[in-house]
């Protein structure tokens, strides 16, 4: 299990996270969303020990750990910027971390490659983004690590390869109940794999919940109503987004989709019509307010 | 899935992985390590062995006078720059192995597996050191062997091929450490690389600045100050010179190789002699030791708590980009103040100067970590702490380094005194004046030189000044120096008239104090009146005994031949009456007397008339065909007084003793000279340039003679060429005035007294140059 317990890391004077906390338990797929330079990748590396937070703890199974060998020797990261030794192959790479990882499996390597159709003893600098993306993900897998870390692996991949590489995780996850993190800016990236979501926004998690729940707590309603109304009708409403299109209203709310529709009943709308959200909506939902207004900058 | 479950050690894997991945530069280091030792040392031992086995004779010479030949003797400059290039190679080596900090995409990796920092750096670290000590041990290892091999195993060869190995060693390691600790602070390679490599020259480089700064700004420091001296008359003159932190720096962190010199060959002369083997210091070592072991131990703390993100940034250690602008501001201003101008005489400009030069380097140094000008302007403050630490430096040395300059130790403290005013090549760099002579060569009371001043001889034992009144006498001359601090030389200041002149002159006084420490000074010039002072030296109980022990030790030696020649040199004549043993320590004894006696003309301005000269010539100097006409040493002495030792005693009507006992031999008639010169020019110093008027002779005062006066100039290949006589020479016509200067000549004079150069044309075309002081021409 992950814990990271108000952790802040500060570059300079600027803090990139703020006393920020979160837990990843085992067998979970945890899905940290947020905008770019939201402090993802930094959350990331103060996890696996790259970076020291300057304030607060990261717990693996109750150790911390920064510097914990350890601890690190079982969690794999696997950062945006991708790491092969010069001239290396993939199997050369898979004797490099089987230097490190206990588990690592060159059966597993060996399979892998085949899966994804990749040459073990290739050259990887010759290889596409794609595939050094793909070598990554093999390399990973088989090191058969407790603790996985994606930083936006998935870039760079075509859909069948995403469809591949989600199979692989949630099998790994399965068989070996291992806790893994994937970070994407990209919602629809982690709808089809995450059982849990983080939002990272503002230095922190705006938004932490299971996939399953945060359906079931945020919906979408439209209301129509006799006479006009306005936001300031809705001031002793809980809601999360306001718009309005002619007499149409659009409320997002969090809670239970019942209670709040029996809530905006009370206001007697002559139609009320409840929608379920997707991950992107919540996502912009939580979002709203640190994103430009371009229509105001070029209006 | 299946896995393969295995136990890993990361400690070991690092290590071993660093080794088969990095191993160019230390295969490099491998080869200059074999070339400095192998080829030069073992393999030099058993191509001389196997030389030397074609004669059997010559291969029991071999053995019989060495004991090993470990490493070139003397490396000299191509020893000290391969040193430099293995030092560089060391630090660019540290950057490799750690180069994984220096990057995004590594450090991601290294520091996110399992392995903590302190394992991670030290299995790196080791690795790294294990590879370049088996570049340094795997050469030397064979040439122990090959040392085995042809000279067999000895206690000595055992310890040498430790110390050298060791030695070189760790002038390796603390290359590579200082780096590995650059490495540990910094975000890119390249200031990695460039910041070890000024890191690993600090040492050499604060050195140098510091000496510099002495040597500009501290009034009568020794340090950098050399002088030349002879251990023998004839002898190329060295030129030695204190060095500061001289007792640290005999090792590789200065890229000094002396003490290694001592244990790279172990000889002797004959086989009769003792082996000079001498255990070297472990102290020197385990201090370097210590040194190497803080950088590792920093090196290992800055990687566990650094900021990984630094990674790929330039500039992100300001403290240590402002420490290595500094360093290299350092060796600029001191290259440029030592070579390109006159600090002495221009202080204000030199500092501003060398601000100016700090100011270019942190700029130069800023722009490329920052990359923006604003940034730039924005910490602009750190270039007044740089420029602070400059002034505080040059403001302390400046001032006198908290009386350093001013301070005279009490008689009371001083044990003894030794004054050197350094002979040789010099006099052809400052203007001497005298015949082959000048005032610098007065003496050394250190180095066991008597020195042509006196006799042509060398002395043997270290005579010191010991009594409170040579004593008092030294510190008076040292307060006279103290005085006259501001006085400046040039050539301007050399021509005045006699009396108010500033001469060049190196003058090194040297206390030993009673608590075992030394106290030195050295001065560059001097005035009239401190030269008149220095010459009273020459009076003293302890220099005369030194003349006197030094004289008799040459005319103890048989390979000698006593001869004697006029006071102008037209005639020289070997003297077979008084060549056999028993006469010569006669006539040695006599001399003694006379020195004893103040009879000896120690003081060259005795108005006493001279008589001639006795030379002890060096047999084997004199070559075979020379030889069978004993009689025509004439031809003789022009042969040898370039070469070798030439032992010449002025003979003055006043030494009593020594004038007694020659003309109870029947010999005073030797001394008659064989012709009369048709012409007499004089010239007085100081009217031109020095350089242009002195006569280049080294050293042996016959020289100026022989040459000119016996022998056709292109047929005689001596580099020392009398000069004429210069532009405002005047032909004496007066017979009687004439006469009087072809009479009062000295080949030997102090040029503390004022007086003539003479020069004297004989009717065959041959000339004699002399000196004539004043006094005697006016008496």
């Amino acid at each position: 299990m992950i814990e990271v317990n108000n952790v802040t890391k500060k570059f300079g004077k600027f803090a990139a996270i703020e006393n920020l906390s979160f837990k990843v338990d085992k067998g979970s797929i945890y899905g940290l969303v947020g905008y770019n330079g939201a402090g993802k990748t930094t959350l990331l590396k103060t996890i696996c020990g790259v970076y020291k937070a300057d304030d607060g703890k990261v717990l693996i199974d109750g150790v911390d750990s920064f510097d914990s060998a350890e601890a690190k020797s079982r969690l794999f990261f696997a950062p945006d910027d991708l790491y092969f030794e010069p001239y290396s192959t993939i199997e050369k790479m898979g004797k490099f971390y089987a230097g490190y990882y206990p588990n690592f499996s060159f059966t597993t390597l060996e399979k892998l490659c085949k899966v994804f159709g990749l040459d073990k003893s290739g050259k990887i600098n010759s290889f596409s983004k794609g595939m050094q993306r793909q070598a990554e993900l093999i390399l990973a897998i088989s090191s058969r690590p407790e603790i996985i870390l994606f930083d936006e692996s998935f870039d760079g991949l075509d859909p069948q390869k995403r469809s591949l590489v989600n199979n692989m995780i949630i099998e790994y996850v399965a068989e070996t109940d291992c806790s893994v993190i994937i970070s994407s800016h990209n919602l629809h990236e982690l709808t089809d794999i995450c059982d849990h979501i983080g939002l990272i926004n503002g230095k922190k998690i705006v938004l932490d919940c299971s996939v399953d729940d945060i359906s079931a707590s945020r919906c979408k309603f439209r209301l129509i109503f006799n006479e006009d109304k306005t936001k300031e009708d809705f001031k002793d409403i809980n809601y999360k987004k306001f718009s309005k299109d002619g007499k149409i209203i659009t409320l997002s709310m969090a809670g239970d989709p019942d209670e709040n529709e029996a809530i905006l009943k009370e206001l007697n709308p002559l139609l009320i019509e409840k929608f379920p959200q997707t991950l992107e909506e919540i996502f912009l939902d939580e979002m709203e307010g640190t994103d430009y207004d371009f229509k105001e900058i070029f209006g | 899935m299946t896995s393969k479950k295995s136990s890993v050690n990361p400690f070991r894997f690092t290590f071993l992985r660093n080794c088969s991945k990095n191993w160019l530069i230390p295969l490099a280091v491998m080869f200059i390590s074999a070339y400095e030792f192998l080829f030069c040392g073992g393999m030099n031992a058993v191509l001389s062995y196997l030389d030397a086995k074609k004669n059997p004779m010559d291969l029991a010479n071999f053995l019989d006078y060495r004991k090993f030949m470990f490493a070139a003797e003397d490396s000299g400059d191509m020893g000290t720059l391969l040193d430099i290039v293995i030092v560089v190679l060391c630090a660019a080596y540290a950057v490799s192995v750690f180069k994984y900090l220096m990057t995004k995409k590594s450090v991601n990796v290294y520091f996110s597996m399992g392995i903590s920092r302190n394992s991670l750096f030290a299995s790196k670290y080791l690795s790294g050191a294990f590879m370049l000590t088996a570049a340094v041990v795997i050469p030397t290892a064979v040439d122990l062997v090959l040392n085995i091999a042809v000279f067999g195993s000895s206690k000595e060869l055992w310890i040498s091929a430790a110390y050298l190995t060791v030695s070189f060693l760790l002038m390796i390691l603390y290359s590579y450490s200082i780096t590995a600790m650059v490495c540990c602070c910094v975000g890119t390679a390249i200031e990695a690389g460039i910041f070890g490599v000024i890191l690993t020259f600090l040492p050499s480089i604060t050195e140098s600045f510091l000496t510099f700064l002495f040597k500009s700004l501290i009034y009568g420091s020794p340090y950098s100050n050399g002088y030349f001296y002879a251990e023998f008359i004839n002898s190329n003159a060295e030129y030695e010179t204190k060095e500061l932190f001289a007792a640290v720096k005999d090792n590789l962190l200065f890229f000094s190789s002396g003490k290694l010199n001592d244990y790279a060959v172990l000889s002797r002369m004959n086989s009769a002699d003792k082996y000079a083997f001498e255990n070297p210091s472990v102290l020197p070592i385990a201090v370097i030791i210590a040194i190497i072991v803080c950088f590792t131990v920093l090196a290992s703390v800055f990687h566990k708590r650094r900021k990984t993100e630094i990674a790929g940034f330039i500039g992100a250690n300001a403290v240590l980009t402002g420490i290595c602008s500094f360093t290299v501001s350092m060796m600029v201003i001191d290259f440029v103040g030592s070579n390109m101008i006159s600090v002495s005489n221009n202080k204000l400009a030199s500092f501003l100067l060398g601000a100016a030069i700090i100011f270019v380097i942190y700029a130069i140094a800023e722009f490329v970590s920052l990359r923006s000008f604003k940034l730039f302007v924005k910490n602009l403050w750190k270039y007044p702490i740089q420029l602070a630490v400059f002034t505080a430096a040059v403001i302390i040395f400046a001032s006198g380094l908290f009386g350093y300059s001013s301070k005279i130790p009490q008689v009371s403290e001083i044990k003894s005194v030794a004054v050197t005013t350094g002979t040789g090549d010099r006099l052809t760099l400052t203007g001497a004046h005298g015949v082959n002579t000048g005032y610098y060569e007065f003496f050394s009371m250190e180095n066991g030189v008597t020195a042509d001043i006196a006799l042509k001889t060398a002395s043997y034992g270290t005579p010191m000044l010991v009594t409170d009144e040579d004593i008092e006498l030294v510190t008076e001359i040292h307060k006279m120096y103290i005085d006259i601090e501001h006085i400046s030389t040039d050539f301007d200041a050399m021509r005045r008239e006699f009396g108010k002149r500033t001469v060049s002159c190196p003058v090194r006084i040297v206390y030993y104090l009673k608590d075992g420490s030394e106290f030195e000074r050295m001065y560059n010039y001097a005035t009239d009146e401190i030269l008149a002072k220095l010459s009273e030296l020459t009076a003293t109980e302890d220099y005369k005994k030194c003349v006197a022990d030094s004289l008799k030790q040459f005319f103890s030696n048989e390979n000698g031949i006593v001869s004697f020649a006029s006071p102008n040199f037209t005639a020289v004549s070997s003297v077979a009456e008084m060549n056999d043993s028993y006469t010569r320590i006669e006539l040695v004894e006599a001399i003694k007397k006379d020195i004893n006696e103040n009879r000896l003309p120690l003081n060259f301005n005795t108005s006493s008339p001279i008589l001639g000269y006795i030379c002890l010539v060096p047999v084997e100097s004199v070559d075979a065909s020379c030889a069978e006409e004993s009689k025509n040493l004439n031809s003789q002495l022009k042969f040898v007084s370039q070469s070798d030792m030439t032992v010449t005693v002025p003979v003055y009507e006043s030494m009593s003793e020594t004038v007694k006992l020659i003309e109870e031999k029947g010999c005073l008639g030797y001394f008659n000279n064989a012709k009369e010169p048709v012409k007499v020019e004089i010239w007085t110093f100081g009217d031109e340039k020095p350089e242009s008027y002195y006569l280049s002779y080294k050293t042996t005062m016959l020289n100026g003679f022989w040459y000119d006066g016996k022998t056709n100039v292109n047929d005689y290949s001596i580099s020392a060429k009398p000069k004429p006589l210069g532009k405002t020479s005047v032909e004496i016509t007066d017979a009687a005035l004439a006469k009087k200067y072809a009479e009062s000549i000295r080949m030997v004079t102090l040029d503390c007294f004022n007086g003539k150069y003479v020069k004297l044309t004989f009717d065959d075309g041959s000339c004699t140059y002399g000196y004539a002081p004043e006094n005697i021409v006016n008496n």
